[in-house]
């Protein structure tokens, strides 16, 4: 059964609110980056840039749906759904790696190759969602990252503190999109769990853009 | 004028180091007593200076009896002025 158009609705407001919060967090961190160039600053705001496309493309294919609810206007599904599953498994999967390689990459010796290795990580994983048609893919890779990088916390040295505050942020922003993944297309959650995880994640976004806005005047 | 600690620093600090002593000597000093003062080895220290011409932090401007200086830029000047906001930003993000 279609969601409501109301329920849709919500969930677009939810989405585009969640795609400032990404740009505002990407441009904020602009001038730092520029005068910098300091590797972290880069995959924090790529990370941030990249989930702002990819929950824009959520708000995207929520659009074609709710439009073919509400004013009875037919979007080509069999073309949208292929370039929406490419775009989509790049964008969030990118997004995911740039979030870890953020608060990893002092860790790793040569961490210009992560990134290549991430964006080929991407494609593969967008490959791999335009074949299968199903968000199913992407889904368990990018929950596998998720798990990597709970791996990479517990396993980092004793000294330490391995929950930061920073870390738990990471951490949610990322399995909140899980969440949000488990609602799209077919959902295997009930969508209100969508909603609730968006809405969710415009917090953790607004908690993180005003922590940025205090140190970035 | 120009005290810069022992601890091990990072490629910012560093950075922030040497404009900011070049900032002290009233935006004005010879590459030589740079060096001496930034407490790098001379191959780092060469580094970091084409690192910060490159990025245009710092110019060399010579005198008319021929000697060089190195002064900021207005982009040097800026780093300066946002050190202690991007440093606050990396600590806060762990990034």
């Amino acid at each position: 059964m279609p969601p409501n158009p109301e329920f849709l609705f919500v969930e677009l407001i939810c989405t585009l609110i969640a795609l400032i919060f990404g740009l505002l967090i990407y441009f904020k961190t602009k001038e730092s980056y520029e005068l910098t160039k300091h590797p972290g600053i880069r995959y924090f705001r790529d990370a941030f840039l990249f989930l702002g496309l990819s929950y824009f493309l959520r708000f995207f294919f929520s659009l074609v749906f709710l439009s073919r609810i509400v004013v009875d206007a037919h979007m080509p599904r069999e073309f949208m759904m292929p370039v929406f599953m490419i775009l989509l498994g790049y964008f969030s999967t990118i997004s995911l790696w740039c979030l870890i390689l953020s608060s990893t990459w002092k860790q790793l010796k040569d961490n210009k190759s992560y990134l290549v290795i991430g964006n080929i990580f991407a494609i593969a994983v967008s490959i791999i969602s335009f074949i299968t048609h199903s968000p199913i893919a992407m889904l368990y890779i990018q929950l596998a990252l998720v798990l990597f990088y709970t791996v990479i916390i517990l396993a980092s040295p004793k000294e330490k503190k391995r929950f930061t505050e920073a870390k738990i942020l990471y951490f949610l922003v990322a399995l909140l999109w899980i969440i949000n993944l488990l609602t799209a297309g077919r959902p295997m959650l009930p969508r209100e769990f969508g909603i609730i995880s968006q809405a969710v994640a415009i917090g953790l976004f607004a908690v993180i853009y005003y922590k940025i806005s205090k140190w970035v005047k | 004028m120009g005290q810069i600690n022992n601890k091990k620093r990072d490629r910012l600090e560093v950075i922030f180091d040497i404009l900011k002593n070049v900032s002290e000597h009233y935006n004005s000093i010879r590459p030589t007593p740079l060096l001496r003062q930034s407490n790098l080895s001379t191959g780092n220290f060469n580094e970091y200076y084409a690192e910060l011409l490159a990025k245009e932090f710092v110019k060399e401007i010579i005198d008319r009896k021929g000697k060089k200086y190195v002064t900021l830029t207005d982009k040097g000047f800026k780093f300066l002025e946002k050190y202690k906001m991007i440093k606050g930003l990396i600590e806060e993000f762990e990034l």
